[in-house]
């Protein structure tokens, strides 16, 4: 290994070699010369001097000027050199790091059990490489980690780099491009002879090249200004650096991260010999959350309050980013309290500020604080009663980013796939703050837009898209409500396949489902009255409720929570 | 780290203007009682020539003995005049004592290199103005200028026949009036050699020197041929005398007088005319 570290220095540093040993010969030579003139000076006339410094003297004042004028040219040049002069455009920018000094263990890695589980049987396969090649396995050549942003993509490359303890070299896919074709090309060459460098030396390499996509999307015509090209260009050289390792044998492995769709990234890219292998680092769940709040509160001073399967639920949909944010924010808002410890108020504050916003300083009259109320109320006990699959977790009257209230719904577990019913539950609770409105106030107001907006999506898709209207009428209209045609006088718009007549029963169930779910709104609501006045009451003195403090109100008028509605077997 | 950068920077370039400002410590290489022995020894030892520089006040003679002057095929090719090794010699005379002058700390006013064959008793010699050897060598003037400031003298001396030690030199202190007189005199010899003059007119007799702060000089041509336009010698006469005057800032004058012997008239030039008329 010694002797490929010389040879390789040598091979890859011969020019600075030849450089180093030319400027020695000239420094000595430099010695003898400069020794021989002022023993030639010294022997020298006065005359001869005189006229000598007469003539150089000025010569070189006039240099000396001339280089001070020049010099700021001159040192503008320098440093633009020195950061890499015209090469800079081709230049690598990735540093290398030893895989031990990264120190991120398995130990580590949080909240994404199924991609750590993956991720170390790659390191397996990657140190074991000589044993798989005895066996005549496949040699894993590239990774790719796909999944939302947040979810830990990168620190599991570095992960796999700790523990497989190889040089990592770390790229970003946006370092690529530039305004020149061919510098991307270029780039992309330097790197993988850098990893393959490294690989000769260290017994292997690994790439890791962030947002794949910025480089790795689909190679497309150009338009004819050139960036298609340079883009197609990188994307060729990639492919063309990833198919040759294979020849080389060099034990560079390429991890790649996006959280693109697979589609958006060129086909050729994804084929078995470039990415081998897709690992999908999704967001945590249940359980995995509330890993994740150990390991981000154990650095940090918390009070009895916390409560992480709580936590785990409240954040449902959060990536590990979010959550580490959430604590990091939690522990800000504690030290602005002046708290010696991290209680689930700040947790939950944290929550609010980091998913709604910051509080307005919105200085409300005591009639539009009570409209808000019972807009909110409305919401809340639809949630509880018409919603069982959410949890209240919080209401509010203050003004956050562009509301002027919310109730915060938090599903009870994890749901991947919705049902009819809570599709239908989430419409009622929307139309809850109409319905309360009406009833309590006689008046409706403009603060149920997103509301409604948000209850016509839901009833819209479930009749044109998902097949729950009540006419019984399946299929997806929407996918052909407007449709390319290449047919006739209207060859290249958009033509509906849906007949008008279809489009009106459509219509005309959804507001069927609107109107059957404002009315279950507001029977609940004229049957709770009572509770909708306590809640709006309770909201008016504390502007805020959160969960405890919802779940007392409930209490109090021996409510319960209907129980999470189950699939018939 | 930036503010010390530019201190050192700003150190070094003040160094660099102030060092004009400081007095010249290179130190003249030979002294002034030690002129002779120097020329004496470089010749011999740099070039294996043997003179005889004698100082005469502001002046410095040196003697240089040579067996042959003129060039073997003198008289029979008009080419030929100097002896092929004369004119090495003579440059390298020339070399030793202006470089021993201009490294002194006190140059004589002018110098006389006089080479003697002392087989057939002739005396070739070249008088210098100290002045003109360092505008020569600062580059101030023209080579062929430069050339033309050395006044040559060529004359047959018995005296010199196996004189190896100059005892025939008549050596004593130049002064510069008669310096320029010779000077003048060996420029107008030039202009009558120059072309077109040369094809009409030669210059028969000619005369120059001092006498009571007048200068004379008085000259005699002969016609060759009829010019198709007569040339206006007195007037280059007068621009001769007028340029070796101001050339060497001569003032110490009172006229000058330019006398045609062939019956002109005397053309007289007060003092103060001359200093109006500039140099051509």
């Amino acid at each position: 290994m010694k002797w490929r570290k010389i040879k390789t220095f040598f091979q890859f540093h011969w020019v600075a070699i030849i450089i180093i040993i030319l400027c020695l010969a000239v420094a000595v030579s430099l010695y003898f010369f400069l020794n021989s003139t002022i023993s030639a000076w010294k022997g020298s006339e006065s005359y001869f001097k005189k006229a000598t410094l007469a003539q150089y003297g000025i010569f070189f004042y006039i240099f000396f000027v001339l280089q001070i004028l020049a010099l700021p040219l001159q040192i503008a040049l320098y440093i633009w050199m020195m950061r890499g002069g015209y090469m800079k455009f081709t230049k690598v920018q990735a540093k290398t790091t030893e895989g031990k000094d990264i120190k991120i263990h398995w130990k580590d890695v949080i909240g994404m059990e199924e991609a750590k589980q993956e991720a170390s049987e790659v390191v397996k396969l990657v140190t074991d490489r000589v044993e798989v090649q005895k066996i005549g396995g496949k040699i894993l050549r590239g990774i790719l980690m796909m999944g939302p942003p947040g979810c830990g993509k990168t620190y599991l490359a570095k992960a796999i780099a700790t523990e497989s303890n190889l040089p990592f070299i770390a790229m970003s896919g946006s370092e690529f491009i530039e305004m020149f074709v061919g510098v991307g090309a270029s780039r992309i060459r330097k790197l993988f002879k850098q990893a393959r460098q490294l690989a000769y030396t260290e017994g292997g390499c690994i790439i890791f090249i962030d947002e794949l996509d910025a480089v790795g999307a689909q190679r497309s015509v150009d338009r004819g200004f050139g960036g298609q090209t340079e883009s197609n260009t990188t994307l060729n050289q990639l492919l063309i650096e990833m198919d040759g390792l294979k020849e080389k044998d060099y034990n560079v492995i390429i991890i790649g991260a996006t959280n693109a769709p697979e589609t958006f990234l060129d086909p050729a890219l994804l084929r078995p010999g470039r990415f081998d292998r897709k690992i999908y680092v999704e967001l945590p769940n249940l359980d995995e959350r509330e890993s994740l709040f150990e390991y981000y509160l154990k650095d940090a001073k918390f009070d009895s309050s916390i409560d992480n399967k709580r936590l785990a639920r409240l954040t449902v949909g959060n990536s590990p980013a979010d959550i580490a944010n959430l604590v990091h924010e939690a522990a800000l808002i504690a030290v602005r309290n002046k708290k010696a410890a991290i209680s689930m108020k700040e947790v939950t504050e944290a929550y609010d500020r980091v998913e709604m916003g910051i509080k307005h300083k919105v200085v409300f009259s005591q009639e539009e604080r009570a409209k808000i109320a019972y807009h909110e109320a409305g919401h809340a006990i639809a949630m509880y009663f018409l919603a069982p699959h959410k949890d209240v977790f919080k209401a509010t009257i203050l003004a956050r980013g562009g509301a002027l209230g919310f109730v915060m719904p938090q599903p009870r577990e994890e749901i991947h796939v919705r049902t009819k019913d809570q599709y239908l539950g989430d419409i009622k609770v929307n139309l809850g703050s109409y319905a309360a409105e009406k009833l309590k106030l006689n008046v409706t107001t403009s603060g149920v837009s997103q509301d409604f907006t948000n209850a016509m999506w839901i009833a819209h898709h479930m009749v044109w898209e998902w097949g729950m209207g009540k006419s019984g009428l399946v299929g997806n209209y929407a996918s052909i409500a407007a449709m390319p045609t290449s047919i006739g006088v209207f060859k290249g718009e958009n033509v509906s396949y849906v007949s008008e007549k279809i489009k009106e029963q459509l219509n005309s169930e959804v507001q069927e489902i609107l109107q059957e779910c404002l009315k279950e709104a507001e029977q609940l609501l004229i049957a709770e009255s009572a509770l909708l006045d306590r809640f709006a009451e309770e909201l008016l003195k504390k502007d805020e409720l959160d969960y405890d403090e919802i779940e007392a109100i409930f209490k109090e008028f021996n409510k319960t929570r209907p129980p999470m509605p189950r699939l018939r077997k | 780290m930036r503010a010390k950068i530019g201190l050192v920077f700003s150190v070094i370039f003040c160094g660099f203007l102030l060092a004009g400002c400081f007095p010249d410590d290179i130190q003249p290489s030979y002294k002034e009682a030690d002129i002779p022995v120097t020329i004496k020894k470089i010749c011999r030892e740099e070039f294996k020539l043997r003179v005889l520089p004698i100082r005469v006040g502001n002046t410095l003679w040196v003697y240089a003995p040579q067996p042959r002057l003129l060039h073997a095929d003198f008289g029979k090719k008009p080419e030929k005049i100097f002896d092929e090794d004369l004119l090495d010699k003579a440059r390298n005379i020339l070399t030793s004592i202006s470089r021993v002058l201009l490294s002194s700390d006190k140059a004589p006013d002018f110098f006389v290199l006089v080479l003697s064959d002392i087989n057939i008793g002739l005396d070739y010699s070249l008088t210098a103005n100290i002045l003109d050897i360092k505008k020569s060598a600062a580059g101030m003037i023209p080579w062929n200028e430069a050339n033309k400031r050395y006044v040559i003298g060529f004359e047959q001396s018995v005296d010199a026949k196996g004189d190896v030690r100059g005892e025939h030199l008549k050596v004593y202190d130049l002064k510069l009036a008669e310096f320029l007189s010779r000077l003048i005199v060996q420029r107008v010899r030039m202009f009558f050699q120059e072309e077109p003059i040369k094809k009409y007119f030669s210059l028969k007799d000619v005369n120059a020197g001092f006498r009571d702060k007048v200068f004379t000089f008085e000259y005699s041509t002969d016609k060759k041929l009829e010019p198709k336009e007569n040339p206006d010698i007195p007037r280059a006469i007068l621009n001769s005398i007028v340029y070796c005057f101001k050339t060497y800032e001569f003032k110490d004058f009172a006229r000058v007088k330019i006398r045609n012997l062939q019956g002109g008239a005397i053309v007289v030039y007060e003092s103060k005319d001359i200093q109006a008329i500039s140099i051509e």
